[in-house]
């Protein structure tokens, strides 16, 4: 695995000594590079794991998650761009060097093989996070959302420390490699209960629950491009990496402790898109549709059989990309609007046909149609929560229908109408932002041909 | 003050501690104590104002409460097992009391009042005098004591300094007393330890008082004691907000800096005495500290204070002070957490 | 002294492959320790196969 992190280590001497017109196109090319490295990891040649070494490891869980995550540094830089033309040289290069920090973390949290280690690197993620966050967000109330986005997550992290430490003195390990054999089945107790719920809600806020969802929205409405990519794109998916590792340490408590945060899931998937269908607000709809997908993906992970678990590591890296996309185009849409108000960016298909394209490419794939990983993803969680129980495809359905409806809505309200004068002199899309549209969607169309690298460890 | 003067009274400061530290007899022990305070009141009234003046009264006045009530459960001690060594003390009120001294000393919840007016009153160096170097000297006795300390009191006490220490600096803009609320905070963790593992309490004292070393040089470079001086740094020395940034975090306790070890060394050691509640609840009572550390990288990192054309130029100006000490004690007190393996040899 | 401009416009581009080079060689020696300790631990040691390096390929 430190063939990965030392190239990621060095991406900060890189950025702080290349020329001031380089530091863009180097970061970017060498992360490039760094994600086809991590692309080996995808082939997973044994049934359990790749055993790096005696800290890190990856088997077919982390391995997409982290070829996600290298792939995703790139793309940030491209896009963000222009949001940081005006700054400063050195500013810049701290812009950059928080990415690349932010990517590091990441990686070692996809990798880590020991439970303690992990914790104090999903925690390490937010500190870069936040900087990039309040200190290159664009509005005043950023602040506020970096508030609500630590203070949040610490809420729901701290107790899991505890409980970690405390299964750590009776397990005397929290190696994931060994903790499977050592395993003892959870009775149905009290303190139990607790011992479920501190190790489950770090990762529900995280994901988040609906309900522990409203940090989400603000995050990424302030965060500048790159953030809001990243946390949609992979931060999210710690939650559900974290379940999914964590839950092997909880049976069978799981089977009784998940029916309220399963009928919170599904009531929450609805509610969130419901939501979406009234937004005017294109980052904040983003959001909301992030929420609700990820919904999918907690009710695929406490379901627990096999085909949801491959339905919710497809999801996972499916919404990656999707999400990141839609972030991206919206953004696009920021730079030359500069509001988020959807409806003060009608019209704008006659004024760039090729970026509606585009806009109507990742509509597409948010709503899960079919020659995307998206769609196996959702078809395989909604079939195996049908198996779970027969009614849940009525909830299921109707969060389809509203997702497309408010596809639908996002792509009719930002691309056709009759357009505004205020956007007569936009400038055309540049080549940057048609390669970074093309980054994010070959993965998804490419991927649906051998689907089986990121259905996980079961498949 | 003259220079002599001044080295008469920081070798009377040190001393007085060395010999609490390194004594064996109560007596003796004592009388460090009493030598430590008398000699440090000079330092606290260093800049002659009527508020460093009520400072160091207050300071006295604590501090020689706590000294008698020592005295006292010293006596009681002495009329039970008929000795004066520091050992293990049979007599739970002397034990009692003593704990109650130490704990006035160190400004522990109940009797925590005194802290921040007293830091408040007096000037930055003086300050990290106080907060660093004076809690050396209860904390060692604590340290000895600590087979014969009720836990029960001490937990109690503990947990009230972590609230107490969170909650009052949250509405505070001064700098000064911002950092003796977190050294109640801080003193509560280490107390909420001694009676389990006195060592762990070693590592933390250290690690708080690197931090808070650091926190205060930086201040001191600055000469800012409010949050709004403090906004005005980002033009002055645009690297050291962001020293400012990762030293808060550390000082909040966030996983990858050096402040994240401390908490969870404890956590681990009080889950080991089958404790789950108390040490979950402190950790979430230490999130009121966080918040008020993020206010203040929130004004000097994080968001840029609106600021004169000409008070733009101040970061080119060669600046005279020396900041030698500086580069170590950051580097210490915020990226030490990769070492944490090695504290195994502490088992 | 083009070659020396060269070099100094451009030895930014030696520091990722560097750190490519040396993560493998760091890997590479891990790996060898714990094939090593495989090769000897009670459980899998046994005698290896002509054209076999190690117990768990």
């Amino acid at each position: 695995m430190l063939k990965i992190i030392i190239p990621t280590i060095m991406l900060i001497p890189l950025t702080w000594m290349s020329k001031p017109n380089m530091i863009w196109i180097n970061t970017t090319t060498y992360g490039l590079l760094i994600s086809l490295i991590s692309l080996f990891y995808l082939n997973q040649p044994n049934d359990n794991t790749l055993n790096s070494s005696l800290m890190f490891f990856s088997d077919s869980l982390s391995a997409p998650l982290l070829a996600l995550t290298t792939w995703l540094l790139p793309l940030m830089l491209m896009a963000s761009q222009h949001h940081l033309s005006k700054e400063p040289l050195t500013r810049k290069k701290l812009y950059i060097s928080m990415l690349i920090l932010l990517q590091l973390f990441l990686i070692m949290t996809f990798t880590a093989s020991e439970l303690i280690f992990f914790y104090i690197l999903f925690e390490a993620t937010l500190i870069p996070t936040l900087i990039i966050i309040t200190r290159w967000g664009n509005q005043t109330e950023r602040l506020n959302a970096g508030l609500y986005f630590l203070f949040y997550t610490l809420m729901g992290s701290l107790p899991l420390l505890v409980a970690l430490l405390y299964i750590h003195n009776f397990m005397g390990s929290l190696n994931f490699l060994m903790i499977q054999y050592w395993i003892q089945p959870l009775p149905n107790s009290w303190s139990n209960i607790f011992l479920w719920l501190a190790c489950m809600m770090a990762f529900m806020v995280k994901m988040p629950l609906y309900g522990l969802h409203l940090w989400l929205p603000k995050a990424h409405v302030e965060a500048p491009i790159a953030g809001s990519m990243v946390l949609a794109a992979v931060l999210l998916k710690l939650g559900g990496y974290g379940m999914m590792r964590i839950t092997t340490l909880l049976n069978p408590l799981t089977n009784f402790m998940a029916y309220p945060f399963m009928m919170l899931s599904l009531w929450g998937m609805i509610m969130t898109s419901s939501i979406c269908l009234r937004q005017t607000d294109l980052k904040s709809l983003i959001a909301y549709s992030s929420v609700s997908h990820m919904a999918l993906v907690i009710v695929a992970v406490l379901i627990q059989t096999p085909w949801s678990y491959m339905g919710a590591t497809a999801l996972m890296i499916a919404h990656g990309l999707t999400s990141s996309m839609l972030f991206c185009l919206a953004n696009s849409n920021y730079e030359r609007i500069h509001s988020r108000t959807m409806i003060l960016a009608r019209g704008l298909q006659t004024l760039l046909p090729l970026m509606a394209a585009w806009w109507l490419l990742a509509s597409l794939t948010n709503l899960a149609l079919p020659p995307t990983i998206n769609l196996i993803g959702e078809l395989f969680v909604v079939m195996s929560s049908f198996s779970w129980s027969n009614i849940t495809i009525i909830l299921m359905g109707i969060n389809i229908i509203i997702t497309a409806l408010y596809s639908l809505y996002m792509l009719i309200t930002t691309q056709r109408g009759k357009y505004s004068h205020h956007i007569k002199n936009i400038k055309p899309s540049f080549t940057r932002e048609n390669a970074l549209m093309t980054l994010h969607l070959l993965p998804l169309l490419l991927l649906s041909l051998n689907p089986k690298i990121i259905l996980g460890p079961i498949y | 003050m003259k220079p002599p003067i001044l080295i008469i009274i920081m070798a009377t400061i040190m001393t007085g501690t060395m010999i609490v530290m390194l004594s064996s007899h109560w007596l003796l022990i004592w009388i460090g104590f009493e030598m430590n305070m008398l000699a440090i009141i000079p330092i606290l009234m260093k800049k002659y104002n009527p508020r460093a003046m009520e400072a160091s009264t207050k300071y006295f006045l604590t501090q020689a409460t706590a000294s008698m009530l020592l005295m006292m459960g010293v006596t009681i001690n002495l009329l039970y097992s008929g000795q004066w060594v520091i050992s293990k003390i049979s007599n739970p009120i002397a034990s009692i009391m003593m704990t109650t001294a130490l704990t006035m000393k160190l400004g522990l919840s109940p009797f925590h009042f005194w802290v921040p007016e007293v830091t408040q009153g007096i000037t930055l160096m003086s300050g990290m005098i106080l907060l660093t170097w004076q809690k050396i000297a209860p904390m060692s006795i604590l340290y000895q004591i600590s087979p014969s300390i009720n836990t029960n009191l001490l937990m109690l006490m503990a947990l009230t300094s972590v609230l107490v220490g969170g909650w009052g600096g949250l509405n505070q803009t001064q700098l000064r007393k911002i950092m003796a609320y977190s050294s109640i905070a801080h003193m509560g963790w280490m107390a909420a330890i001694i009676t389990y593992n006195p060592t762990m309490m070693v590592l933390n004292l250290t690690l708080y008082i690197l931090m808070t070393l650091s926190t205060f040089m930086l201040f001191m470079l600055n000469s800012s004691t409010t949050t709004l001086s403090l906004s005005h740094m980002w033009n002055k020395f645009p690297l050291i907000t962001s020293m400012i940034l990762i030293l808060m975090l550390s000082l909040g306790g966030l996983p990858p800096l050096s402040g994240f070890i401390p908490k969870w060394m404890i956590i681990q050691e009080l889950t080991k005495n089958n404790m789950i509640i108390i040490p979950t609840l402190m950790a979430i009572t230490a999130l009121l500290n966080l918040y008020f550390y993020l206010r203040l990288t929130y004004s000097t990192a994080l968001t840029m204070f609106p600021s004169t054309n000409n008070m733009k130029m101040k970061w080119q100006f060669e600046y005279t002070k020396k900041a030698t000490l500086l580069p170590p004690l950051i580097i210490t007190s915020t990226m030490l957490l990769p070492l944490t393996p090695m504290l195994s040899v502490l088992d | 002294m083009n070659v020396i401009q060269m070099v100094h416009d451009h030895w930014v581009h030696i520091l990722v492959p560097m750190g490519f080079v040396l993560g493998c060689y760091l890997d590479r020696k891990n790996d060898e320790k714990l094939t090593a300790f495989r090769n000897k631990s009670l459980l899998f040691r046994r005698e290896l196969r002509p054209n076999e390096e190690v117990t768990w390929k």
